[in-house]
């Protein structure tokens, strides 16, 4: 896809997230002007921006401060270290724009709008937007070069690659969690109380006391300071990359090993015959596994796409009372949850370093997790609105647990497996990216005396436990309470009976299209996950696909009357006989596939 | 043995990259094919492999048609490409016992096999490490004993010496001589004709797709009187 093309698509993901935000920052300038306190929203952007900065700013200076392999190249030429440093700083800069696009920057623009602000206003904008991650991201750079320089076991990519994934996706779940706190709040009070927790931040980056009066009071004084400590800030990173960096870097190893023979015992066993198939399947499982970047996008991505789903729709959701208080507390909390929960998304995906891919994946957990709510939110949300209003997990809980007897609610938890399944299904990268993994290397493909049918049910079988592993963890679980609280046990059945051709369907669709837009050529492994955007469309695809089953469900129960139990057997037998007839042609057509590549 | 019946392949803009191509490797003798850059010794181990499907012509590895009985025809053979760089997260020996399952071998025999071979390349300590760890020259005799572990008829190797110390080639050139004198065919690429002239019984001259020699390397001498055999190459690809 070319760049402009990319930018364009980008846009059109994020427009949505960035208009929210921009309305939030509105409504609450509205709530807080009042009270005098509307300067909080520039407070709370501010320190927003340069946290998640900091945050995953960490991941980004290990991936392209240390993990890149254009060290050794660079260094041989006569360039200074200062200079590569700053290149490599100014491209971290570029992927942090995001976040400041993202967040920063619609927040700073509502503000803007509603307090009608001047030309100064806008052009200390457009400074402070350009100039806020630089601090942040110098802070986090000196951090791991520190770190680096002192700790000289961390010089191992697998390690560290693994090691920074973990810190940007727990720091991203510390800030879902931060965000659904805020999600607590019901009312302007509460909500300015828990805005101001953010500017904690002002400790660490006190520069941004001059960003905000800048802005809030249109000071150009202000300002100029504000560039001026930037600079500062900038002069002295640099001093300091010229004495910690390069060393630190030197020596970076791909993968360390032992040199040792193997014993008789793991000779026994490593040498133990097995079948083709069965071969097949166990090694493409270690090839997911051994890769931080497939183990991140197949493993974790499944386990954490609901529990973020999970926590912007919960965290999300309002109190249907309608008062004004509430709407505008829930403006700040839900962009922030929606922040936060896009964090997630995005977190893994940084720490690996493609920005643009974690975009398009954060995008695309955002188009899913629309879709999910379309497909089984929808009907939760009016569920809990005709109750009186089920507004948090334990309210929802409570729903299940009183009408656990009700059809209608076997009804809803079925349809929230359903939505559960296509998005885990979809949202796992590992069948949409089977051919393209294998790259230049396809050649073993064919060279091998099994058939292109066998390696192709040996791929799905190997990826299937990556989608079906979650699928139990967050379907099992719910399922056993829903029983334990009076729930059918029948649920259960219907579960199993609905997860395997559900996943079935899902990855015989997603073969298809990486078969047909396979690709192939690429130097960096996360290339045919991150930047291949027609397993993100296959992933679209199913979850459109779930989502027209989901209202086709809805539409017998509830315009049609079928019962409850013959409308999940229904979709049962749609979905199973969908993946019954899509297996042959998506096999066949692999065949064909393979055959011209 | 392995026949080559006016095989063609044409690519994109009608790059013929192999043009009408009349083969024949026999049993029991090392073959060389040799030619310049992008003369199609690539193209032609690919179809060979099947990898590519030619456009024109037949392939036949001891009999067997290569586009009738795909998977017939790969058991009769074991390939070790020009790039090592396969399976990388694997480690040496889990790469070995994998390719093992797939044509079917024996454990006894797989066993036997490691514990003879890997010392004979020196990398009995390095099977236990990833393939990632080891040095592209480790990383080729890694694919070297996949390629021989299922013992096939046909050995079929692409620029097998890259990267080799001078032990490993020396093992790897006493291995095929070894299987060419038990009967079995053994045909490599290289761009090393100092190799190809001490090795090859047969050889091959490929130039723009066209084969301009085939035959035993005494015959190709014999009409190049007093001339190395690089010489003899330039000049048969001088005018090329």
């Amino acid at each position: 896809m070319s760049a402009p093309l990319m930018a364009v698509v980008l846009l059109f993901c994020f427009a949505p997230l960035m208009g929210q935000v921009f309305t939030s920052s509105r409504l609450t300038y509205g709530l807080l002007a009042p009270t005098g306190q509307q300067g909080s929203i520039i407070g709370s952007a501010l320190s927003m921006g340069a946290v998640m900065t900091l945050v995953f700013g960490v991941s980004m200076v290990v991936t392209y401060f240390y993990m890149a392999t254009d060290l050794g190249t660079l260094l041989a030429l006569p360039i200074s270290p200062s200079l590569i440093v700053a290149a490599k700083f100014t491209l971290c800069m570029a992927y942090e724009y995001l976040m400041v696009v993202m967040y920063t920057g619609p927040m700073v623009a509502g503000y803007g709008v509603a307090s009608g602000g001047g030309p100064l206003y806008w052009i200390a904008a457009v400074f402070v937007c350009v100039l806020l991650p630089v601090i942040p991201l110098s802070y986090a750079a000196v951090i791991i070069m520190i770190i680096m320089r002192v700790f000289r076991r961390l010089k191992n990519k697998k390690v560290l690659t693994v090691i920074s994934t973990v810190v940007a996706v727990a720091a991203a779940l510390l800030l879902s969690i931060f965000g659904q706190s805020l999600s607590d709040q019901t009312n302007a009070a509460g909500a300015l109380s828990a805005a101001r927790q953010l500017n904690g931040a002002y400790y660490v980056f006190p520069q941004l006391y001059l960003a905000q009066g800048a802005l809030v009071g249109e000071n150009i004084l202000l300002l100029i300071l504000f560039i001026a400590a930037t600079a500062l800030t900038i002069f002295v990173f640099l001093l300091l990359a010229r004495v910690l960096y390069i060393k630190g870097a030197m020596g970076m190893s791909e993968v360390s090993s032992k040199r040792r023979a193997l014993s008789r015992g793991e000779t026994r066993k490593f040498m133990k015959k097995d079948g083709a198939f069965g071969s097949y399947v166990r090694v493409e499982i270690a090839k997911v596994l051994r890769s931080p970047v497939y183990f991140m996008n197949g493993v974790m991505m499944g386990l954490l796409w609901p529990l973020l789903i999970g926590i912007i729709l919960i965290a999300g959701s309002a109190d249907s009372s309608g008062s004004a208080d509430a709407a505008s507390s829930s403006a700040i909390t839900s962009s922030a949850a929606v922040a936060s929960g896009s964090a997630i998304t995005s977190s893994a995906a940084v720490a690996s370093g493609s920005a643009a891919a974690s975009s398009a994946a954060a995008s695309s957990g955002s188009a899913a997790a629309s879709s999910a709510a379309v497909a089984s939110g929808s009907a939760t949300a009016s569920s809990a609105a005709a109750s009186g209003g089920a507004s948090s997990l334990g309210n929802i809980l409570s729903y299940f647990t009183e009408k656990a007897e009700d059809p209608m609610t076997l009804g809803i938890f079925m349809l929230i497996m359903l939505g559960l399944l296509f998005l885990i299904g979809s949202m796992d990268l590992m069948t949409p990216s089977t051919i393209s993994r294998e790259g230049q290397k396809i050649w073993f493909m064919k060279t091998i005396p099994m058939s292109y049918r066998d390696q192709l049910r040996a791929k799905i079988a190997s990826s299937l436990p990556f989608s079906m592993g979650p699928t139990f963890v967050y379907g099992l679980i719910p399922a056993i309470v829903g029983i334990v609280h009076g729930m059918s046990p029948i649920v259960l059945i219907y579960m199993i009976l609905l997860t395997v051709p559900s996943l079935l369907l899902i990855n015989y669709i997603q073969l298809m299209f990486d078969l047909r837009w396979p690709k192939l050529v690429w130097q960096n492994e996360a290339v045919p996950i991150k930047q291949n955007f027609h397993s993100l469309a296959a992933s679209a695809i199913c979850i459109a696909i779930g989502a027209v089953i989901a209202m086709a469900a809805i539409t017998l129960f509830t315009m049609l009357h079928v019962n409850v139990h013959v409308c999940v057997l229904i979709v049962i037998a749609v979905i199973t006989a969908l993946a019954l007839v899509l297996r042959p042609i998506s096999l066949r057509y692999g065949e064909r596939r393979l055959e011209e590549l | 043995m392995i026949e080559l019946t006016n095989v063609s392949k044409t690519y994109g803009g009608g790059n013929k990259a192999v043009d009408d191509l009349t083969w024949t490797i026999p049993d029991g003798s090392i073959t060389g094919f040799i030619g310049p850059n992008g003369a199609g010794k690539t193209t032609t181990i690919h179809m060979i492999t099947g990898v590519l499907a030619p456009d024109e012509g037949q392939i036949k590895i001891n009999g067997i048609d290569i586009m009738k009985d795909p998977i017939g025809a790969k058991k009769q053979f074991g390939f070790v490409p020009d790039e090592p760089d396969v399976f990388l997260r694997l480690k040496g020996i889990e790469y070995l016992d994998f390719i093992a399952n797939l044509y079917d071998v024996p454990e006894d025999y797989r066993r036997d096999f490691i514990a003879k071979t890997a010392p004979r390349f020196e990398i009995q300590n390095a099977l236990s490490s990833s393939i990632m760890s080891m040095s592209h020259g480790m990383r080729q005799k890694v694919m070297v004993m996949g390629a021989l572990i299922h013992d096939p008829a046909v050995w079929i190797l692409d620029e097998p010496m890259t990267g080799l110390d001078p032990k490993s080639s020396y093992v790897l050139k006493e291995m095929m001589h070894e299987h060419a004198s038990a009967g079995k065919t053994v045909v490599f690429s290289t761009h090393v004709l100092e190799v190809a002239e001490k090795l090859c019984d047969q050889i091959c001259i490929i130039n723009h797709g066209k084969q301009l020699y085939e035959g035993t390397l005494g015959a190709l001498q014999d009409q190049h009187k007093g001339e190395s055999l690089e010489e003899i190459f330039l000049a048969e690809t001088s005018d090329e």
